[in-house]
């Protein structure tokens, strides 16, 4: 849900900078296009009118041809993309549309000879052209079409409007008809091509979608086969790894019998024995791995002190065997949580034979396993005194098969295993890390409406 | 003696753990669970060590069956699952439960511990 409403904004932002955008690049051609204009109006002009009040008004004409290209060219550029704001730069845009707006709006009624026909068609002509060429390359924002069309024609259609002939009249009334018509388009055109540019940008969008998924799919196609491939695997090798043991305490015992065999075998019956408990390892890591993604669980009501005890059951042995000081503490009341058990059990192990590796060359190794709750979820913490993790790689222990430890000893899926045990239940895992050691902490919400999980 | 019933369906694991249990106890073998239920009805079997995953009648159905039928101890061995499984183990009564792959030493001390409960009306 997040996510999506993130797409969605990011998609919104994307569209208004492009808008914006669009209104810049497009407004110097027509700017000039004006500029070109004013100086032919000013020139047909200067024959019927007293050339002063022409002057100041085409010298205000370049004036504001000038600022409006500094406002584009220097301001708008150099701020373009660092802490844009969209709707400040439509409004900057609009203004210098407004300026020259009012200018031609200047021209159609203060700079209008008296009673010129031809001269007043001309003008027409040229601000209904002006205007047309500004709506469509000011499109994208009705704003800044409007603040230049209606200063700039609405003036004019008055003047010529008080013009007694039956020729300024109708001349009056297809100004505003053009104007109104100007207006319809430009909101029409504005639409369509927003809309347009919103398909673009949700195309890139789904595009990207699509790569990731597929690509999410191929991974996740190739962890399927290996869970498969491990499940089998493990359930075969397990058998055989038991019977080398069972053979190598034979050799044991027969090699007891004569005086000097047994101090013989030993250092062979040893690391024998350490390579079972390797081969051993790496079984119950793709163990893991297999259970957690093929199974359905059902969830159940289950006391979070039974998960914590059973956790403590499987591991404090084995634990408490490395010299490691293994507690639990906090509120362990007879609150029930809607969960699998065996999944977070798992989870929980996970983490606490993390914790225990990342303790075994601390000479008072410690883990503490603590529970609390607040209105939403309950906390399960496991917090080990070793040395941390290394900031350069804490944006990847969760991936799959990223691992620490040498090879041989671990396979890289526990913390990925148990990341997605928890969000199968809708929790979160995170952790606190310093060189005073590591708390990962599992939160599980109280309620939920999911019936069974898959990871 | 006390009598071992060890029920697994690959012979060299029943092979080389009956030969270490040997001196100690009389071994009796069943290849899957069935095997096992009709050993149990015709023998005087003191402790039954099962594999979980086996072929006819698994661990689990044997541990109930004979929660049902008779009174005897019953190890369950995983070989597979050992979270998942312990805790069904558990739950159906299993008197003890091992994990592959173990050390001879785990399963004698946990045979040897359960017989220890028995009161001892049996032959030596």
């Amino acid at each position: 849900m997040n996510r999506m409403t993130q797409n969605h904004s990011n998609i919104e932002s994307k569209l208004e900078n492009k808008r914006i955008e669009m209104l810049y690049s497009q407004g110097f051609l027509t700017q000039s296009i004006g500029l070109l204009n004013a100086v032919l109006y000013w020139n047909i002009s200067r024959d019927f009118i007293s050339i002063e009040p022409l002057n100041f008004w085409l010298a205000a004409f370049v004036f504001v041809f000038l600022l409006r290209t500094a406002v584009q060219y220097v301001f708008y550029k150099r701020n373009a993309g660092i802490a844009f704001n969209p709707r400040r730069w439509e409004l900057v845009f609009s203004a210098g549309a407004l300026l020259s707006g009012i200018l031609w709006g200047l021209a159609g009624s203060w700079l209008l000879p008296d009673g010129a026909l031809a001269h007043h068609a001309f003008l027409g002509f040229i601000i209904s052209g002006t205007t047309a060429a500004a709506a469509v390359a000011y499109c994208t924002s009705v704003w800044a079409v409007q603040a230049f069309l209606l200063p700039a024609v609405i003036p004019f259609a008055f003047a010529v409007f008080n013009d007694a002939s039956k020729i300024h009249y109708y001349m009056s009334m297809l100004t505003f008809l053009y104007a109104g018509v100007v207006t319809i388009n430009a909101v029409r055109l504005n639409k369509s091509i927003l809309k347009s540019l919103r398909y673009q940008f949700e195309n890139e969008k789904l595009l990207e979608e699509v790569r990731q998924a597929q690509a999410t799919a191929a991974q996740t196609a190739k962890m399927v086969a290996l869970s498969e491939m491990s499940g089998g695997v493990s359930h075969e090798i397990n058998t055989p790894l038991t019977i080398i043991n069972f053979e190598t305490q034979s050799i044991r015992d027969i090699c007891k019998k004569t005086a000097d065999g047994d101090a013989a075998i030993k250092p062979i019956t040893e690391r024998i024995d350490a390579m079972v408990a390797r081969m051993a390892k790496i079984v119950i890591g793709l163990k893991a791995f297999a259970r957690e993604t093929n199974r359905e669980q059902p969830i159940s009501l289950v006391s979070l002190e039974q998960i914590v005890s059973d956790a403590m059951d499987f591991c404090q042995g084995r634990i408490r065997s490395r010299g490691i000081v293994i507690e639990t503490s906090g509120a362990m009341t007879d609150l029930r949580i809607p969960c699998n058990n065996y999944k977070i059990i798992q989870a929980l192990l996970n983490l606490i034979n993390n914790a225990a590796d990342a303790v075994a060359d601390r000479a008072a190794g410690r883990i503490d396993i603590s529970t609390s709750e607040d209105d939403e979820y309950v906390h399960i913490s496991i917090t080990d005194n070793g040395r941390g993790i290394p900031e350069n790689i804490q944006d990847k222990i969760m991936q799959p098969f990223f691992t620490t430890k040498e090879v041989g000893a671990g396979t890289g899926l526990g913390l990925s295993v148990a990341l997605g045990i928890v969000q199968s239940h809708n929790g979160k895992m995170n952790f606190e890390t310093s060189n005073k050691g590591t708390k990962f902490t599992i939160s599980l919400p109280k309620n939920t409406k999911i019936h069974s999980i898959a990871v | 003696m006390y009598q071992i019933l060890l029920v697994d369906d690959d012979h060299l694991y029943r092979a080389a753990l009956s030969r270490l249990l040997r001196p100690t106890y009389e071994i009796l073998e069943a290849g899957d669970g069935l095997q096992a239920q009709k050993i149990v009805l015709h023998q005087n079997v003191d402790i039954v060590v099962s594999d979980i995953r086996m072929p006819k009648n698994d661990g689990l159905k044997l541990l109930k069956w004979l929660r049902e039928a008779r009174n005897i101890p019953v190890i369950l061995i995983s070989g597979y699952s050992e979270v998942l499984e312990n805790i069904q183990a558990k739950d159906l009564g299993a008197d003890g439960f091992l994990a592959k792959p173990f050390k001879f030493n785990e399963i004698k001390n946990m045979i040897d511990s359960l017989l220890a409960k028995k009161p001892d009306e049996r032959k030596s």
